[in-house]
């Protein structure tokens, strides 16, 4: 057979072999994942990944739950999360959304968790899950020790008083802004209510306004877009930089035509 | 010089020595044709004799004995030279047969020589201290945005760079500065070239698809000679306003078969100072500029030319902006391979290689008041790679075909970064490193359609692909524009008919139809950030623009008579899909009163009308006058176009005698009062000024040059000059030229 016959049928069996090879592999989206911690106890084994390490602000996990015997992955469970922060005399929650009832079509169980401080010094993260599995109907608690939490200065409070002249807290933290760049930057700022150390509810239906500025030259920029609601506490906006620099970043933020404050952030780059 | 000034100390040693002189006589044919030319200026430039064929093509010219170099000029036609020798009594029949240098309608200056260009065309007094700017503005049409005392932007009929195609010896490059600070036209001195033809508007699109029109500036070539000889001049000059100094040489080696041509200017130049003795701060600047040219002999029909073109400018002012240029340097290359005569059909081949490197350094180092109070520097590079390939046909007789493939690569990419005092430094990119690709297909075809008519046309077709390689560049306009790849690929379509009618031996009259069109520039495309001190505004470009096009309407009309010629040019444009800059909504921003944005600012319109005249009175004495005057309005806005010259006159006396040359000139203007509000225009108020020049010949081979500008100290400023600074005062200046003929006594 000549070569131009052979050809074909040679690059169709190395893209079988590559396909084969991948299939025998873990989850594909795993690949595009940090691997944050795994834990276990006697019959499951749980991993947390996420989009990048666990830092202050939004974060987006991921929980792969395997038997801990044979490796398989197990989906017919539910899990709640509880995400405490350990500190000498007192200890806080955070914000969570999820883990999802229903995992996504790699098996994963996704869920949004909000930071609100780092670990160090003062004290170090931990996150529980209990999870139930039907198929069993076993109950299991699984606890992540020790989750590093790297500080970004992207957490602030938004204080005011409400209408009975009660203190009200907004825990607000701005995120897509990390490694600022050049150009459109697409932002998502979260809201939760700080209610008690332990409950921290999402607050929507807020109004907010961009203000980018550069002092030194003393203008904002154009092309920005003012975040709005999404979902779970999140709005969505993009923040607009028209050169490096030293800049700083306003978010008004007013509900029902009442201003609540304003929260404001520093970059540098 | 040299010759004259021989013969004049003949002539008062010997008295009738005089007689010891030649006839060089002959006729001047079209080499495409092979018919006569008639009003071809015939001259031998050292001699200062010169004549124009008859309707024979005939000519005759007295010289007295030695070696020369005669030249045939004509609008349309490339300059024809030929070296000859005169013995006593010798009469020297020769033929010269022209080369069609562009079939177009163009308009040219030659700066061949000292004293004389072309008078049936033009008519110009070269002096020390002329520039490549002084010069193209002696063209009706032609004017001159000025933001410094170096290096202005020529605008024809009101439309300037990026309407306009700019080659030098053919060769494209591209100024790098986003402020425009260096169009393509500084970076060639007035000593160095040989011409410059302007085409107006789309009648000429040889060299570029265009809208405003062409600027073809032509260096000074390097010639052959029967006997080998070396050659050299030198020139040295001062100006009291500015204190001016340049000295400029040129060296030439002529051998059979080659020739090789080496020739440079420095110049140097202080603040200057206005009629009330004001000092205009940052309009001093120093320069150099060094050109080498080796064309070799290749066989009887064709020869190969090199050429390298250096220039390197430092510390210019720019009095009407906020920063100055520490430097602009630019570097250009070419190879070409030109045959004429291959065969009966086949008249002229030319193909050329070009490249060219242009880096220019915006800085403030040398300002104590800062913009916005902190340092920046704002650094562009261009980098341009092309060729050519022409070919002239004649397929019959009377009339002859042009082809020409042309293509280029460029990339422009220029940046910004300010230094706060106490903060970080603040970088963005104003040119994205912005990549083109051009590839043009031109044709044109003239024909005799009957002894009295003329008929013309041409047509060129572009393809451009545009790219953004900056990834930095690319997220800043992203802001404005959501589009992935800032790619574009545009079709460009181009041409001209040209009928041209002679009435009578003496009047001709001609009627042109043209379209043309342009694609965006690199800064009205993909800007970014570019401050304009004219208006005050940031300028953001736009890569949706529509490609603008224009239709052209020329009627053109000239009269001529031995010695005398009138032109008069009446012309209408309109224009389609105007690129105009556009306020966006927003805040002031303190330094800036806000963003800009180039936008479809849909239909202009310019008409206008030229003239221009010459009259010899006698051989001795001769008068020149011209006047242009044209509106512009941006037809959809209800408003004018900015930077469009007002009523503008000139008128010159010069008288010529043997060993020496006086010139009167006046120029002046009406005021502007058609300004455009959309650009923030002011008024400008009317001038005029009166310059006076001479020369007169010491030596053999020693020269100087004398002249009075501003002869009255007005205190004016012309419209297109920026940040209305006013002009230098009355100044002086003083130049002297030398020669070999200093010590072949």
């Amino acid at each position: 057979m000549k070569l131009q016959f052979r050809l074909p049928v040679l690059v169709i069996m190395l893209f079988m072999i590559v396909g084969c090879e991948e299939a025998d592999t873990d989850i594909d989206a795993l690949e595009d994942l940090v691997m944050i911690g795994a834990a276990s106890d006697a019959e499951l084994t749980v991993e947390m990944y996420g989009d990048h390490a666990l830092q202050v602000g939004l974060n987006k996990i991921y929980f792969q739950v395997l038997n801990k015997a044979t490796e398989d992955q197990i989906e017919d469970i539910l899990i709640s999360q509880q995400p405490m922060m350990q500190m000498e005399t007192i200890a806080h929650s955070c914000p969570v959304d999820g883990p999802t009832d229903v995992p996504n079509s790699d098996g994963l169980f996704e869920s949004e968790v909000v930071f609100i401080m780092a670990s160090g010094m003062m004290g170090s993260w931990s996150d529980t899950l209990s999870i139930h599995r039907e198929s069993t109907n076993t109950h299991h608690q699984v606890v992540f020790e020790n989750l590093s939490v790297v500080e970004t200065n992207m957490k602030k409070n938004l204080v005011f008083l409400d209408g009975d002249s009660n203190q009200v807290i907004y825990i607000v933290t701005l995120n897509g802004l990390e490694d600022p760049e050049v150009g459109v930057n697409e932002i998502v700022v979260t809201v939760h209510k700080k209610q008690s150390m332990m409950s921290f509810p999402e607050v929507s239906g807020l109004s907010m306004t961009l203000d980018p500025q550069m002092p030194d030259m003393g203008h904002g920029s154009i092309g920005n877009i003012d975040p709005v609601y999404t979902s779970a506490g999140k709005y969505e906006g993009v923040v607009a930089f028209n050169m490096t620099g030293y800049w700083t970043l306003d978010i008004d933020v007013s509900l029902d035509g009442t201003d609540l404050g304003t929260v404001q952030y520093e970059f540098n780059f | 010089m040299n010759s004259i000034s021989r013969f004049i100390i003949l002539c008062l040693v010997g008295g009738n020595l005089v007689a010891q002189s030649g006839y060089v006589q002959g006729i001047v044919l079209d080499g495409g044709t092979g018919r006569p030319l008639t009003g071809v200026n015939v001259m031998i430039q050292s001699a200062d004799l010169g004549d124009a064929t008859d309707l024979e093509g005939h000519f005759s010219i007295e010289v007295p004995i030695g070696e020369y170099s005669l030249s045939a000029s004509m609008m349309g036609y490339e300059v024809a030279t030929l070296e000859i020798s005169i013995s006593q009594d010798q009469v020297l029949a020769v033929q010269l047969s022209m080369t069609p240098g562009s079939l177009e309608s163009k308009q040219m200056i030659l700066v061949i020589g000292d004293r004389f260009d072309n008078p049936m065309i033009n008519h110009l007094q070269q002096t020390n201290l002329s520039t490549t700017e002084s010069l193209m503005s002696r063209i009706e049409g032609v004017s001159l945005v000025t933001r410094g005392s170096y290096a202005q932007d020529p605008s024809i009929r009101g439309m300037s760079a990026d309407r306009m195609n700019i080659t030098i010896n053919g060769m494209k490059s591209f100024g790098a500065c986003t402020d425009r600070m260096d169009p393509v036209t500084a970076y060639v001195e007035a000593e160095a070239l040989e011409s410059i033809q302007v085409g107006k508007g789309a009648l000429s699109v040889a060299s570029g698809s265009t809208i405003g029109g062409s600027l073809q500036l032509t260096t000074r070539q390097p010639g052959y000679a029967e006997l080998s000889k070396s050659s050299w001049q030198a020139k040295g000059g001062w100006n009291s306003r500015s204190q001016e100094k340049k000295i400029s040489f040129s060296w030439d080696r002529k051998t059979q078969d080659s020739g090789l041509l080496l020739n440079g200017a420095y110049r140097k130049a202080a603040d200057y100072t206005t009629a009330t003795n004001q000092t205009v701060r940052f309009s001093g600047f120093e320069k150099l500029n060094l050109n080498l040219a080796y064309k070799k002999r290749l066989n009887d029909r064709s020869q190969l030319l090199l050429e390298l073109l250096t220039d390197d400018a430092y510390d210019i002012g720019y009095a009407a902006l906020p920063m100055d240029v520490g430097y602009a340097r630019m570097r250009m290359a070419g190879v070409s391979l030109k045959a004429v005569g291959l065969s009966q059909r086949v008249l002229k081949t030319e193909w050329k290689l070009f490249g060219n490197l242009i880096d220019h350094w915006m800085d403030d180092s040398q300002r104590d008041i800062l913009f916005m109070n902190m340092r920046m520097d704002m650094p562009g590079f261009t980098r341009t790679v092309g060729g050519y390939l022409n070919i002239l046909l004649s397929p019959r007789k009377g009339s002859l075909l042009n082809l020409r493939t042309d293509a280029y690569w460029s990339s422009s990419y220029a940046e910004m970064v300010m230094y706060p005092v106490n903060s970080s430094p603040m970088h963005m990119v104003t040119w994205p490193g912005v990549q083109r690709w051009n590839m043009g297909q031109f044709m044109e075809y003239q024909k005799q359609l009957s002894p009295k008519i003329n008929g013309h046309v041409s047509l060129r077709y572009d393809l451009f692909n545009s790219q953004v390689m900056d990834e930095m560049g690319k997220q800043e306009l992203q802001i404005f524009y959501e589009l992935d790849d800032l790619k574009r690929i545009d079709h460009l379509l181009s041409g001209n008919a040209r009928l041209s009618y002679a009435i009578s031996s003496q009047l001709e009259t001609a009627l042109s139809l043209a379209r043309g069109s342009r694609l965006a520039s690199v800064s009205e495309a993909y800007g970014y950030y570019l401050y304009n001190p004219e208006d005050g505004y940031l300028h953001l470009g736009n890569p949706n623009l529509p490609n603008e096009t224009s239709i052209q309407l020329e009627w053109q009309n000239s009269w001529m008579r031995r010695g005398s010629r009138v032109d008069v040019n009446l012309y209408v444009y309109e224009l389609s899909h105007y690129i105009f800059s556009d306020i966006i909504p927003g805040e002031s921003l303190g330094y800036a009163f806000g963003w800009k944005q180039y936008v479809d600012a849909g239909n202009a319109s310019i008409q206008g009308l030229e003239v221009s005249s010459i009259h010899e009175v006698n051989s001795r004495l001769r008068v020149q006058g011209g006047l242009s005057y044209e509106e512009a309005r941006l037809t959809d806005r209800k408003d004018n176009l900015p930077q469009i010259p007002p009523l503008t006159g000139h008128g010159s006396l010069t008288f010529q005698a043997r060993s020496f040359w006086l010139q009167g000139e006046v120029k002046g203007s009406a005021g502007q009062y058609r300004v455009s509000e959309a650009a923030g225009e002011n008024p400008t108020p009317a001038f005029w000024v009166m310059n006076l020049k001479g020369e007169i010949d010491l030596w053999a081979g020693m020269g100087l040059n004398l002249g009075v500008r501003n002869l009255t100290n007005q205190l004016y400023y012309e419209h297109l000059d920026w940040g209305d600074i006013y002009r230098p005062g009355r100044s002086y200046y003083i130049a002297i030229a030398l020669d070999d003929g200093l010590f072949n006594q």
